[in-house]
């Protein structure tokens, strides 16, 4: 069975002044249907290019380079504009961070969500009305008959987000793709929302592709993740597995670099130096000047994306991924972080892998059972 | 729906883990920066510490806004040729006829044949009529008053040209003192000094100059002094405006901070980046002020009606435009001067234009733009936590 | 100034008030039109030497306008900010421009807050220049050290802003603060605009500059994880007033203050079998042009005190305040509800679900005096309008932090806590205080 969406080595560059920016490389993951897939990394990691890509909503000097995206094992890169369109309408929506800025200004919420629900529903004017209603308040707006004729700028920053929920949701989208949703909001508003979304999640049965910067976020609402650097995806897991057992050294340099509530170190962890420039990465490993595990042979070698119990090279339907040559050449130094779990310590040596080699093939086993 | 399907089928390991409301359970070890500090690079890429401007092979050189507007500007081929053909029509009035300063001849070259006011069948040669057309020997034919169009146009672009940097230099620099003090002390200063400009703005500008001429005379400083005196108004709004948004920005802040006086933090933070509009704005008006002050000559109230000025040339020759001696329109005498003015307001507009392409800010950004968004997240926070 | 031993602070914040006009106009202001944004209205507090103080809260708080205000960058309305025993609210221009050389900002957004056309060697000798502190060859050596100190190479000092990343702008601001050889240094959100890992890097390097040069730090951040690594003390500050303070182990420790247990229970924690308490706070910070009355908080709180003549659990209470608030700004009935154009059309008993279902009211309150109240109030939204409920809502429901402003408790090792659960004299039950007024 095929998963809801599924893509495979997307590439996408840019072709600026300075010169060509190779913004997301050979990028694969797929989302089955209502799971909540998390996108994770920092600034600059191609999370946001590959998405709207994703979309076809890349622009130029943009050009998506190669790459297939199926939604429902049908190639979106191969549709019409007319097409995607609709696609993009009534089976994939998408939230974005500065929510305000995705709402017209001149036009209320409520027009906005009703006219939506009239043009890819078919609904007429009184009924996309009720609805838009029903939802707002579904959203949790408060007094949703009377905000629906408020125009954007009445509504604060989280009620724009609400709306704009309420917006992806109007058309029964199959995924909603949310970009980076709750980062210009305050905790106690962003909390809200992430309850928000994992709720409509349940209630609607749609799959969520979130995207964000916090692995906090991901933590508590993600099915699986992928952590992208510098255009590229460095590591897929399930979402406890990713946490408690990070495989890929620039995810647990993040894990290590972030305050914790209930920590009492005094100096945090650092990843030293900052992301490349995407007009010139570095050879080999993107990551390995600032990885302390790099070794000679990762200025040579750019790692593919292997499963990590053996090697092999990840398909679409590998469970859990990293790309560090660890697991393919080996390193002589080996990547000697451990991760401490209230006080119990997963090591990362050598001999654990054969004990845990059998479980991640289990998993993958029965993880495909179980969708079908 | 797969959250069961998932979490039903984790290793052993991960099952007896609990769920807890503790904090900070999970700590990750081992990962030490200072193994990367210490080590010696392990390849040759090094890090371009984020620099967006250093790809130029400049390595990371001095290479601001105005440097990079400069090399839009220089890639702009419109741009480039309407500027060569200003400098070459200010190049050849300044070369047409000698200029003497105090008996001393400082340029000495003449492309003109003859002074502009020289009555060629009085003191050159008899057979010369008014309104000759073109010949080899007057290039652009005769005048009215006998005088060689071809010499008059060459050099009637010392004044035309002159007066336009003149009068903008001056209402641009005055609109800028202006428009800054009012910006950026805001309040009543500011109340006050907007209402003036708006009285200014109240008033047709070309009305305002005419008025102004009709009651100092005709003459060069004092065409100068009537588009001058009203001019700067439109610099002032800009340049306020432009200062209000930049006395909102964090630097003029910070500058307060470390303790620097208001003049300082205007001289050297604000009006500085209020520039580049008001160079845009001051290249597209030298234009209008030529075409305006060839219209007063038009008039007949520029300069003296004998001065070779493109404006008043025009006016010299106005009746014949409806009909010459014998029945025939000496089209000469009309085309050419007007046909220098066209061309140097449409070469100072395309220069206008091509000056705004390259300090136009969203123009400069666009190589940032598809960065992916080093900026993004700095500009959602700073929406979201202010104040 | 006594010594307690705890050595004299550096800083000292007394009752500090800032207020700004709203209003747009000139002729606004000339009719008197104003509106008087209270966006600090009453802070203390005291900064020791060689500590961080932490203030956090969420935007609209006033955290910006009181780091500002503290070293008048924008004037404070009332109040006094004592420097070394020196009231900086009475300095001169001239002299207070003298005083930027012990105290410093380090601002949020490390891209505005740079000029674009200085390059970094003129940022960080700007101060120099300023103060007439170094020229020349001095000068650049100064420069070239400070450059050193956080980090950046000396060879960067010819480039511009926009030719760094996020972290290193922020390096750069940081080295303008540190030019002057300040004593303290308000950071304003300094890590906020970065991502995870460089966030890391430059909280190290504030540590270690601390420690280098005993610096003392106001450190201003919307997020609790940052605020609880760097601070020494935390203040937690909500619609322009403190709302807690105290040593960081203790605000993040119970007792909380409703509004500090709210905050934490909202950070999201990066362990996916966390499972957090789930206190969510509804809406937004109430507009500071007219702030709550009592405690500010009572709009969102919680953990609002019931009213002692009614037995209702303290969600319940809080569905039955909300609706109470909501009744006293909503312009109609239909505003009570969740949808129909006019739902006052609707039979009695619908319009009772109606409303009961917008707000998450049970069927019947499970105190008869206050189902009774209720009741009447839904009558009278039924039957007479908006403005007869909301009076009838009320005057029935009333909560003691509706009623009192509470002043700081203390909890001892200088924790302090403005919440009235926290007044010993206060009786829950019967709704007195100690002096026996309610």
């Amino acid at each position: 069975m095929t998963a809801l969406l599924e893509v495979e080595d997307l590439t996408v560059r840019f072709y600026t002044e300075e010169g060509v920016v190779t913004a997301v490389d050979g990028l694969s993951y797929r989302i089955e249907a209502g799971e909540t897939f998390g996108v994770v990394g920092e600034s600059g990691a191609g999370k946001s290019v590959a998405a709207l890509s994703v979309l076809g909503l890349i622009d130029d000097p943009g050009r998506i380079e190669r790459g297939e995206v199926r939604f429902k094992g049908e190639d979106l890169r191969s549709m019409t504009d007319a097409e995607l369109r609709s696609v993009r309408g009534d089976e994939i929506a998408m939230v974005f961070q500065d929510a305000r800025a995705a709402l017209n200004p001149v036009y209320t919420v409520g027009e906005q969500i009703a006219e939506t629900i009239e043009h890819h529903m078919g609904y007429d004017p009184a009924a996309a009305r009720d609805r838009a209603v029903r939802l707002l308040d579904r959203v949790g707006i408060p007094e949703a008959g009377t905000r629906y004729s408020d125009y954007p700028h009445e509504f604060s920053g989280g009620m724009c987000q609400r709306a704009t929920v309420a917006m992806a949701l109007s058309c029964e989208p199959d995924l909603i793709v949310a970009d980076e949703p709750t980062t210009a909001l305050d905790v106690t508003v962003e909390a809200r929302v992430l309850d928000l979304l994992a709720d409509l999640a349940d209630e609607f049965d749609v799959a969520v592709q979130l995207i964000t910067h916090d692995l906090g976020v991901i933590a508590g609402t993600c099915d699986r993740a992928m952590v992208m650097y510098a255009g590229e995806a460095v590591e897929r897991a399930p979402i406890e597995e990713l946490y408690y057992d990070p495989k890929h050294p620039y995810t647990a340099g993040l894990m290590s670099a972030i305050p914790h509530v209930g920590d009492d170190r005094d100096r945090l962890q650092t990843i030293p130096g900052t992301m490349p420039d995407l007009i010139d990465v570095p050879s080999g490993c993107r990551f390995h000047p600032r990885c302390p595990f790099a070794e000679e042979a990762c200025t040579r070698t750019d790692p593919a994306l292997v499963d990590p119990e053996n090697g092999e090279a990840a398909t679409l339907e590998t469970e859990r991924a990293a790309a560090c040559l660890e697991y393919t050449e080996g390193l002589t130094g080996g990547l000697d972080y451990s991760v401490e779990v209230d006080g119990e310590t997963n090591e990362r040596a050598e001999d654990d892998d054969g004990g845990e080699d059998d479980d991640g093939r289990e998993d993958e086993g029965e993880e495909g059972g179980s969708d079908e | 729906m797969t959250e069961d399907g998932e979490r039903g089928t984790d290793s052993e390991e991960l099952r007896t883990r609990r769920r807890t409301d503790e904090r900070g359970r999970i700590r990750v070890t081992g990962f030490d920066a200072d193994r990367v500090r210490d080590r010696d690079p392990l390849s040759a890429w090094s890090e371009r510490d984020g620099a967006d401007g250093g790809t130029d092979g400049t390595n990371g050189g001095a290479d601001d806004r105005w440097r990079r507007g400069l090399r839009r500007f220089r890639r702009n081929r419109s741009a480039m040729a309407a500027l060569a053909v200003v400098a070459a029509m200010a190049l050849v009035s300044l070369l047409a006829r000698p200029v003497e300063v105090a008996g001393v001849v400082v340029q000495p070259f003449a492309l003109a044949p003859y002074d502009p006011t020289t009555i060629l069948y009085l003191s050159v040669d008899p057979s010369v009529s008014p309104y000759d057309p073109p010949s080899p020997r007057f290039p652009m034919g005769v005048d009215g008053a006998g005088r060689d169009l071809f010499s008059r146009v060459l050099v009637g672009g010392r004044y035309s040209i002159s007066i336009g940097f003149v009068v903008v230099g001056l209402t641009a620099s005055f609109g800028l003192v202006y428009g800054a003090i009012s910006g950026y002390y805001g309040g009543v200063v500011d109340e006050v000094m907007m209402r003036v400009v708006d009285v200014v703005f109240a008033f047709p500008g070309l009305v305002l100059a005419l008025a102004v001429v009709a009651t100092l005379g005709g003459g060069y400083w004092q065409l100068v002094a009537a588009f001058s005196l009203f001019g700067w108004a439109g610099y002032a709004r800009l340049v306020r405006g432009e200062v209000l948004s930049i006395a909102e920005r964090e630097y003029v802040l910070a500058a307060k901070v470390i303790g620097a006086r208001d003049r300082t933090v205007i001289r050297r933070h604000v009006a500085p980046n209020a520039l580049s509009p008001l160079v845009v704005l001051a290249s597209l008006d030298v234009g209008s002020v030529v075409i305006g002050v060839a219209a007063l000559g038009f008039l007949g109230l520029g300069m003296d009606p004998s001065t070779a000025e493109w404006g008043t040339m025009l006016d010299a020759t106005r009746e014949t435009l409806i009909q010459g001696p014998g029945g025939e329109i000496p089209w000469w005498a009309t085309v050419y001067p007007g046909g220098a003015i066209f061309v140097f307001v449409l070469a100072m507009n395309v220069i206008g234009d091509g000056v705004n392409d390259a300090l136009d800010a969203r123009e400069t950004g666009v190589g940032r733009g598809g960065r992916g968004g080093r900026e993004d997240r700095g500009d959602g926070r700073e929406r979201g936590d202010d104040r | 100034m006594s010594d307690d031993g705890a050595g004299e602070p550096v800083l000292r914040v007394e009752g500090l008030k800032a207020h700004y006009d709203s209003t747009d106009g000139f002729l606004d202001r000339l009719l008197g039109r104003s509106r008087r944004v209270k966006a600090v209205d009453g802070v203390s507090l005291e900064l020791r030497e060689g500590e961080t103080l932490g203030i956090v809260g969420e935007s609209g708080c006033g955290k910006t306008t009181l780091a500002r205000s503290v070293l008048r960058l924008i004037e404070p309305t009332a109040g006094s900010v004592y420097h070394r025993g020196e009231d900086l609210t009475a300095l001169s221009s001239a002299e207070l421009r003298d005083r930027r050389r012990d105290l410093q900002y380090v601002f949020q957004d490390p891209h505005s807050s740079l000029d674009p056309r200085l390059t970094a060697g003129d940022v960080v000798g700007e101060p120099l220049d300023v103060h007439g502190l170094a020229t020349g060859a001095e000068r650049e050596d100064r420069v070239r050290e400070l450059l050193e100190t956080v980090g950046l190479s000396p060879s960067h000092a010819n480039r511009y802003p926009h030719e760094f990343s996020g972290g290193q702008r922020q390096r750069l601001g940081i080295a303008r603060a540190l030019a002057v050889d300040p004593e303290v240094i308000v950071c304003d959100e300094p890590v906020s605009a970065l991502d995870a890992s460089v966030q890391a890097q430059v909280l190290n390097l504030l540590a270690d500059l601390q420690a280098e040069f005993g610096l003392s730090y106001v450190f201003i951040a919307h997020d609790l994880r940052v605020i609880e690594h760097v601070s020494d003390r935390v203040a937690v500050m909500y619609l322009g007033e403190f709302v807690e303070r105290g040593p960081t182990e203790a605000v993040f420790d119970p007792p909380y203050h409703p509004y500090t247990e709210a905050l934490l229970s909202a950070i999201p924690e990066p362990d996916p079998l966390w499972e957090g308490d789930g206190i969510r706070l509804d809406g937004t910070v109430p507009s500071p042009i007219d702030p709550p009355s009592g405690c500010r908080f009572h709009t969102r709180c919680p953990r609002v005190i019931p009213d002692a003549d009614y037995d209702l659990r303290p969600e319940t209470w809080r569905t039955v305040m909300d609706l109470t608030l909501r009744a006293a700004e909503a312009d109609d009935a239909a505003s009570l509800t969740a949808a129909r154009p006019d739902p006052t059309e609707a039979p009695r008993e619908t319009f009772d679900g109606l409303v009961r279902e917008e707000f998450d009211l049970p069927d019947t309150l499970p105190d008869a005096a206050a189902e009774e109240a209720l009741g009447e109030a839904i009558d009278a939204l039924h039957d007479e309008g908006i403005g007869a409920a909301a009076a009838l809502l009320d005057s029935a429901f009333t909560s003691p932090c509706e009623r009192h402003r509470p002043p700081e408790y203390e909890l001892g090792g200088d924790h302090g806590i403005a919440c009235l659960r926290y007044d010993d004299g206060f009786d829950e039950e019967a709704g007195t205080f100690a002096d026996g007024s309610v």
